[in-house]
């Protein structure tokens, strides 16, 4: 029924009933053919190409990529030496939180470090804690997720029994505990955020393949007797890549996000980390009575990583999934 | 239904005795001691473990807690030396002599009152005394003694005398306002955009969502504090934005910047869930019947476009917990999320403990909400085959 009214929706007619509708879907099937064939995959990269929002996102990501990169090179300074002006008569422990200047872009933190050098080393923490976490967590969601889907009984009672346990549980809460038990180590972070965010690839997963294993051709595949494995990994997989994609490239920011407020709170790494969380934290401490500067340029900088990543997945989404945007502006 | 409804309550035990086992074996497996910082010499120090029942086994120590707290003692606050227990701190004092009208009966009255208005409605609407009735027989008695008694809660706890409240009555009132912020922005905006699909309206707006639903709450917290502490240094104003016992007005800024997040994801759910409506035939059909566009978008649309809508609620008001944990943090609003961050910090089990359950409890009870009112909302649904799902 939905299916039927989406195709409807989509090639644009009013077929009455349903022997008209499949006259319409076999015309269209017909136009598809004759046009070059194209990848799925060359399809959404044009979808996506089209969106400037998306692209716009893309942009920024790729260039805070290389910031994280070359980290070294853009900093200019070394983020934890302390800095200070030998030419002013001021005592040193009174230059502190310089406003900006041309010597530094985001003027100085308490220390006297160079806040510009602090945030750009930040952005390979935030961005290595959004990667790292998906990574985890696409090795713990999604196997769970592809079994409790695809063989039901028990094994899907006891995994969703899991899942509704970690549900119950708001995951930042589960995070702040988990860093207070193993410590503040950068890779505890990483597991922390994993760890409390999986339930959600294996929800999306699970729900992804109770939709996919009856299709006929999955049926067709094991009725020709092709092994379980070889079903999973050849006619199923492939079928979940879009959703994951999306899940993943929204999982990303959110994680950032998480990773933002833990150091925030000041429960990972330790104060000269140069993690974003901690550079906000300290200029939410000093901005009443020195420049604002010191807790905009960090806030600003999560915003906008956080953004641009949003700005892509949302464009990923309606790029690989049409029928569930729900009318995006490229078509 | 009924056997849906035992099904789901059955379902609260594993969640429950799961997250108090994992919290208790985190929360104890927290290097050090609450007492070590203390400096106490050795001997008070085992005194002190002795008298919190903190040298007994661990799993000794769990069937104590979880026989204390079903029978409502959560036990005292560590951090606090054991001067208050956690349920004074999160729930508040009871004053000793309390009297009025008991609670019960309070919301016995009200779906009186609200029951005698129905009846005052039939009586108005119709002569015969048998059709004075009819509306007892229909659907939605439920749903008005439903939202009478909701309306009824909800003011009482906006009314109630703060001094002596507990953590959980601003968070309760937080939470409440932002999840009002949520609906009331989000899907307006969402219908808008949807109905004036691909103009600049619907750009702007889905746009300003994707913004919205960018800034974590934190930060927008942060800014916001910016921004006071400079309109207060360029007019000489001195708004104070976290007072130790904030009033409901208090509340409402902190309330907006948690609720815009949520805000921009029910805009943007509602605009796709109403594209996806719009295409429908009965729209054609409302439309051809020549009714006016606010009806159709109204009463045949969003009615419809609201199934999906009510479906991620319940995650909706999880995000909603866990965006008050950081508000409260950054707005130093005694609330739950606050108790809770600076009990990790303190080491307080019994608060960990205590705010961790609270906090799942509401899960549970929320998402067991929503799915009720799924099935009233779209009676398609049928929960008496194959509840499972």
């Amino acid at each position: 029924m939905a299916k039927i009214s989406s195709e409807r929706g989509l090639n644009g007619s009013g077929a009455e009933n349903n022997d008209e509708a499949r006259v319409v879907a076999f015309s269209s099937y017909d136009a598809l053919s004759a046009r070059p064939s194209n990848s799925l995959w060359q399809d959404a990269w044009k979808r996506l190409s089209r969106n400037k929002l998306a692209m716009a996102g893309l942009v920024v990501v790729i260039l805070l990529a290389l910031m994280a990169i070359f980290a070294p090179w853009i900093a200019r300074y070394e983020p934890d030496h302390p800095f200070y002006d030998s030419t002013s008569p001021k005592p040193y422990n009174e230059q502190n939180y310089q406003p900006p200047s041309l010597d530094h872009f985001m003027g100085t933190t308490g220390q006297n470090y160079d806040l510009w050098a602090r945030v750009v080393y930040g952005s390979r923490i935030s961005l290595s804690v959004g990667l790292v976490v998906q990574a985890i967590v696409l090795l713990i969601g999604l196997p769970l997720g592809l079994i409790a889907g695809y063989f039901g009984g028990w094994l899907d009672s006891l995994i969703m029994r899991v899942v509704d346990i970690f549900r119950a549980f708001p995951y930042l809460l589960l995070a702040l505990l988990f860093l207070s038990i193993f410590g503040s180590s950068i890779i505890w972070v990483y597991i922390a955020i994993a760890v409390s965010t999986w339930p959600i690839m294996t929800r999306i997963v699970r729900g992804q393949i109770l939709g996919l294993k009856h299709k006929e051709y999955i049926e067709a595949a094991r009725a020709i007797g092709v092994s379980t494995p070889r079903v999973l990994l050849r006619h199923i997989l492939p079928n979940l890549l879009g959703p994951v994609i999306v899940a993943v490239s929204f999982g990303i920011p959110e994680a950032i996000i998480t990773e933002a407020f833990l150091g925030f709170i000041g429960v990972t790494g330790d104060p000269s980390t140069p993690s974003w969380g901690r550079l906000i934290a300290e200029g939410r401490d000093a901005f009443q009575s020195n420049p604002p500067t010191i807790l905009i340029f960090p806030c600003l900088m999560v915003v906008l990583t956080v953004m641009s990543l949003n700005f892509l997945g949302d464009g990923l989404r309606d790029a690989l999934d049409p029928k569930q945007g729900g009318g995006s502006k490229s078509r | 239904m009924g056997k849906y409804i035992i099904n789901r309550l059955l379902l609260v035990v594993p969640v429950f005795f799961g997250i108090t086992l994992i919290t208790f074996i985190m929360a104890h497996s927290i290097p050090g001691s609450p007492f070590n910082s203390e400096r106490l010499p050795e001997a008070a120090r085992i005194q002190i473990d002795h008298a919190y029942g903190l040298d007994r086994p661990l799993y000794e120590q769990y069937f104590i807690y979880i026989i204390n707290f079903l029978r409502g003692d959560w036990g005292p606050s560590f951090e606090r030396q054991g001067n208050q227990t956690v349920t004074e701190i999160l729930f508040g004092y009871r004053s000793a002599g309390e009297s009025g009208v008991p609670f019960w009966l309070q919301l016995l009255a009200v779906t009186a009152v609200a029951w005698l208005g129905l009846l005052a409605w039939g009586a108005v609407r119709s002569a015969t005394s048998k059709q004075m009735l009819a509306p007892f027989f229909k659907r939605w008695v439920l749903l008005v003694t439903i939202v009478a008694l909701v309306g009824y809660i909800v003011f009482v706890i906006f009314t109630l005398d703060t001094s002596n409240a507990g953590g959980f009555l601003f968070s309760l009132r937080l939470g409440i306002l932002a999840f009002v912020f949520m609906l009331l922005v989000g899907i307006p905006l969402g219908v808008i955009a949807a109905l004036k699909q691909n103009t600049w309206i619907d750009y702007t707006l889905t746009t300003v969502a994707l913004i919205g639903f960018s800034i974590p709450s934190f930060v927008l917290g942060l800014l916001a504090l910016i921004a006071v502490v400079v309109i207060n240094s360029l007019t000489g104003t001195n708004f104070s934005i976290a007072p130790s016992s904030p009033s409901t007005f208090d509340l409402v800024l902190p309330a907006l910047l948690l609720g815009t997040r949520e805000a921009s994801i029910i805009a943007r759910l509602t605009r796709s869930s109403m594209l996806e409506v719009i295409r429908q035939d009965y729209m054609r059909t409302a439309q051809a019947k020549g009714l006016d566009n606010g009806t159709i978008a109204v009463k045949h649309g969003l009615k419809n476009a609201f199934i999906p809508i009510l479906t991620v609620l319940g995650d909706r008001m999880a995000g909603l917990l866990t965006g008050s944990v950081t508000i409260e943090t950054v707005f130093n609003i005694p609330g739950i999320g606050r108790y809770f961050v600076s009990g990790i910090l303190a080491k307080d089990y019994p608060m960990i403990l205590g705010t961790t359950v609270l906090y799942a409890l509401m899960v549970v009870f929320i998402n067991f909400v929503v799915d009720l009112l799924y099935g009233y909302f779209d009676p398609r649904i049928s929960y008496a085959k194959g509840s499972a799902v």
